[in-house]
């Protein structure tokens, strides 16, 4: 029997870019997941941006919201929140260190629906530019009703030096 | 369309032991593999950790070295948080455990275990009722060794504990 996770568009970073952009997304499934991995940044302490995206296009007006916790092997938790933000701002602050970079599962819902907000969680594990672990685990919104065909994954100073960056769809 | 969710083992936890190591499931074919965890049941009073530890290309058993992060969400008590640099396993990935009758599962993935130039991180969220009591725990880890592994032995880790033969084990290569 065929299995109901879906690959839908891949993108593997070896040489330094300014963005990857996955899209895809369509009514074919109601629920999607992103794959991160080895999620590297050129310059050091920089922070991953996360957009929807409209026909490809990075959405970048003041609608994200999220509130995820941040576990930390050599501190105590943070709790993370805010509203009316221009990306999801949901992974861990990256850096050029050795060992450092962002991985990730995060699933989509409601990205192809126009009438309804497109959600987010997300569960990821990173060491951050400060070489300490850290990973978030949460949830974000995009507020606009919109279909999203996508995301759109960057730093917000630099380029992305390496990373594998996958969208699947899960069956209906 | 291909699927992109693998199956490449289920173990059934051997009856009365306190470790069970699966072998020779991590390669070069992928770069992230799914646990899943299911029907985990103990066979004494003794509630413990349902922990993982990495085992390397040579079948050894790394028994230190690891960091993690966890937060505790407990139904009868305060969220605890569990965190550490210098730890002999990554905690609870598959939950918690005594002979309650109840099972634990969880789902946990691994980032690059195979791989020789990188780290191997991890991701977990389990449920369990050890000792009667609610417990969920959402964690991060961290093999910080550019170490080939292959794969991972699930581990109690009350010496007086044991697993009851229920449980299984299942590991999936995400393509």
């Amino acid at each position: 029997m065929a299995g109901s996770l879906i690959k839908i568009a891949e993108t593997t970073v070896s040489s330094a870019v300014a963005s990857v952009t996955l899209t895809g997304i369509d009514s074919t499934y109601d629920v999607y997941m992103v794959r991160i991995n080895n999620y590297v940044p050129s310059t050091d302490a920089v922070n991953p941006i996360t957009r929807v995206t409209v026909s490809g296009v990075a959405q970048s007006t003041a609608n994200y919201d999220r509130a995820f916790k941040v576990l930390r092997a050599d501190d105590t938790f943070q709790n993370v929140s805010g509203t009316n933000r221009t990306a999801f701002d949901v992974l861990t602050g990256a850096g050029t260190g050795t060992g450092e970079q962002n991985n990730a599962i995060i699933y989509l819902f409601n990205f192809a629906n126009a009438s309804e907000y497109s959600f987010i969680t997300v569960e990821n594990t990173a060491i951050n530019a400060s070489a300490s672990t850290r990973g978030s685990q949460g949830g974000a919104v995009y507020t606009v009703a919109e279909a999203h065909n996508g995301l759109f994954f960057g730093f917000d100073s630099g380029n992305i030096d390496s990373g594998t960056f996958t969208l699947y769809g899960l069956k209906k | 369309m291909s699927a992109s969710l693998e199956l490449i083992s289920t173990s059934t936890m051997t009856d009365d032991v306190q470790t069970v190591n699966i072998t020779n499931v991590f390669s070069d074919k992928y770069d992230v593999y799914m646990i899943k965890g299911s029907n985990m049941l103990g066979k004494n009073s003794t509630a413990t950790g349902l922990n993982l530890r990495f085992i390397n290309a040579s079948n050894s058993v790394i028994t230190s070295g690891y960091t993690y992060a966890q937060v505790g969400l407990k139904g009868n008590t305060s969220f605890s948080e569990g965190r550490g640099t210098s730890e002999d396993r990554i905690w609870n990935v598959f939950g918690g455990l005594d002979d309650n009758g109840q099972s634990a599962g969880n789902i946990a993935y691994i980032f690059n275990p195979f791989s020789s130039s990188s780290y191997t991180f991890t991701i977990s969220q389990s449920s369990a009722l050890p000792s009667g009591n609610f417990r969920m725990y959402k964690g991060i880890g961290l093999y910080p060794q550019t170490t080939s592994l292959t794969g991972f032995q699930v581990e109690l880790n009350e010496s007086a504990s044991r697993f009851s033969g229920e449980g299984k084990v299942s590991v999936y290569g995400v393509k």
